[in-house]
């Protein structure tokens, strides 16, 4: 052995003292994992496995369009004081992007080695599902006027899903970490970026559940506050490069957009097919997986965001919504 | 069991395979084959039993989600789940030490239990020795200190190396200096007033 070889193993059975001296019960550990996900109900039937992998899958699509739009409105042209004055971002219509799954695998995995754009404070963490009784006491609980599909009848079930709020304070050398790592041009983030403030409030919502065929989810658009004064345009040209768009086209498609009410929506291009639809007088989008496992639609109306799944068809969803009230 | 044969017996590459088609006994499978180690990690990190057990709760359910997504492991020429299980807790690890503001704990203090077991009946000395260890690690880069808990956990070269991203024939040289970096941070915590 040699003294290199020595001193690690001294060094390893120093480390030794941190060891746990009992491990909790794996059996345990699992009933309580059960308890708190899903995989209490085996999705044995290939279609139900399908639709709970879209349901994930547009549920996540949701989320990861939030987290880029926090990331987005992050990206202030001057450094955040608490004075400040803070422009309000509110979702007034939806840009779906076609993200490659080498992409969106690349981004999961730079989440998963926990690069990020600054430090994310969770001040109240959302998500936490209550269910009602009926659509009275939702309304009343999110302050919301909750609307029905009459075509449906009554939801079997009904439940409020909690709100919570966030902050980001940005660290320009992360994201310029991040942007490199993700194959974008890390210096179209300005220096002046480094410490600033951005605040998300997602606000509760109500989802209705007819069976296992259809889902209405429907909640106030989130709130993105941040401080006033942002190249918004240069930064979603920054988010579309890192959502692996083109750099030419990146330039192009950021011109165009309204970068103060656009929600981005990356959308997995070999998965999920979408397409813009008039949705209860308004325009959306409907989503279609490729395995033809289901489909949803996803539209903003008077500042109230809806997404209505299903297992069937989007043309089902489409007649479906005609009964909206 | 699935298939009316032994999921124990199967490889983590084929349990996935079985989880994406939505067999659930896979996914228990793995959750026993790889507990311990991802509790074990997260307890040398954080130093309290419920912390590492809600975070060893958080570690898994990433996994499941990540095996929902049909063909994500494969796409990214990732079928070492136990690798990308102890780098995910190891991020989690540090997260939950940064996020709840508690590096002054990991740095500069005893760590407290407080479940009480099996730290209740723990003399001072070995709380002493241990807050001494976890403050050394924890001035280490966060490679270092993971290869070192790793390979203190019992894992080979080969496993250190996929965990932490590195060239197995590096990993040797890589824990030497890590070794050499913690002991010259312990010296000068035990030197320090």
């Amino acid at each position: 052995m040699t003294q290199e070889d020595k001193e690690l193993q001294e060094t390893l059975d120093q480390l030794s003292v941190l060891a746990p001296t009992e491990t909790p019960s794996k059996s345990a550990a699992f009933a309580r994992f059960q308890a708190t996900s899903d995989i209490r109900h085996p999705t044995s039937n290939t279609q139900n496995g399908s639709l709970t992998m879209f349901r994930k899958r547009t549920f996540a699509i949701g989320l990861t369009a939030v987290l880029f739009i926090t990331v987005l409105f992050s990206f202030p042209a001057v450094r955040a004081a608490a004075s400040d004055f803070l422009g309000l971002f509110r979702v007034q219509k939806f840009a779906p992007i076609s993200i490659s799954p080498e992409q969106m695998a690349t981004l999961n995995q730079l989440a998963d080695e926990g690069m990020a754009p600054g430090e994310l404070e969770i001040i109240h963490e959302p998500g936490a599902i209550t269910p009602v009784g009926s659509l009275k006491e939702a309304s009343s609980q999110t302050g919301m006027a909750v609307r029905a599909i009459t075509e449906l009848g009554d939801p079997d079930e009904i439940a409020v899903v909690d709100g919570g709020d966030g902050r980001l304070k940005i660290d320009l050398k992360a994201s310029r970490a991040l942007m490199e790592a993700a194959g974008a041009d890390p210096t179209l983030l300005p220096d002046n970026i480094d410490g600033a403030n951005v605040h998300v409030t997602v606000f509760p919502g109500v989802q209705q559940s007819w069976g296992e065929k259809f889902t209405l989810t429907q909640a106030p658009s989130p709130w993105v506050e941040y401080p006033e004064n942002i190249d918004a345009q240069t930064l979603g040209e920054a988010v579309l490069q890192v959502l692996g768009t083109e750099p030419r086209e990146a330039r192009r498609i950021a011109k165009n957009i309204d970068w103060t009410g656009t929600l981005l929506m990356p959308i997995p291009g070999e998965m999920v097919t979408y397409h813009e639809v008039t949705i209860d007088g308004v325009s959306g989008v409907a989503l279609e997986p490729l395995d033809g496992s289901g489909g949803a639609l996803m539209w903003q109306k008077d500042d109230i965001i809806y997404l209505f799944q299903t297992e069937g068809s989007t043309a089902e969803l489409l007649k479906l919504v005609a009964s909206i009230n | 069991m699935s298939n009316g044969d032994d999921v124990a017996a199967l490889t983590d590459s084929l349990l996935l395979e079985r989880i994406q088609q939505g067999d659930t006994d896979s996914f228990e499978t793995l959750f026993h084959r790889h507990y311990d180690r991802v509790y074990g990690l997260l307890y040398r990190l954080v130093g309290t039993r419920a912390e590492a057990e809600d975070l060893a709760q958080e570690v898994f359910v990433k996994l499941y989600r990540h095996t929902s997504r049909k063909g994500l492991f494969s796409l990214r020429k990732e079928n070492n789940i136990g690798a990308w299980l102890y780098r995910v807790a190891t991020n989690a690890g540090y997260d939950a030490l940064k996020t709840r503001k508690r590096r002054w704990q990991r740095d500069t203090l005893l760590v407290p239990d407080p479940d009480g077991a099996p730290g209740a009946e723990q003399t001072a000395a070995q709380k002493e020795e241990q807050a001494l260890v976890r403050s050394a690690l924890g001035k280490l880069p966060q490679r270092q200190a993971q290869l070192l808990i790793l390979r203190q956990m019992g894992l080979s070269y080969a496993e250190c190396a996929a965990a932490c991203d590195v060239a197995p024939g590096s990993v040797g040289t890589l824990l030497s200096r890590a070794a050499a970096a913690f002991r010259k941070e312990y010296e000068k915590l035990v030197d320090s007033p």
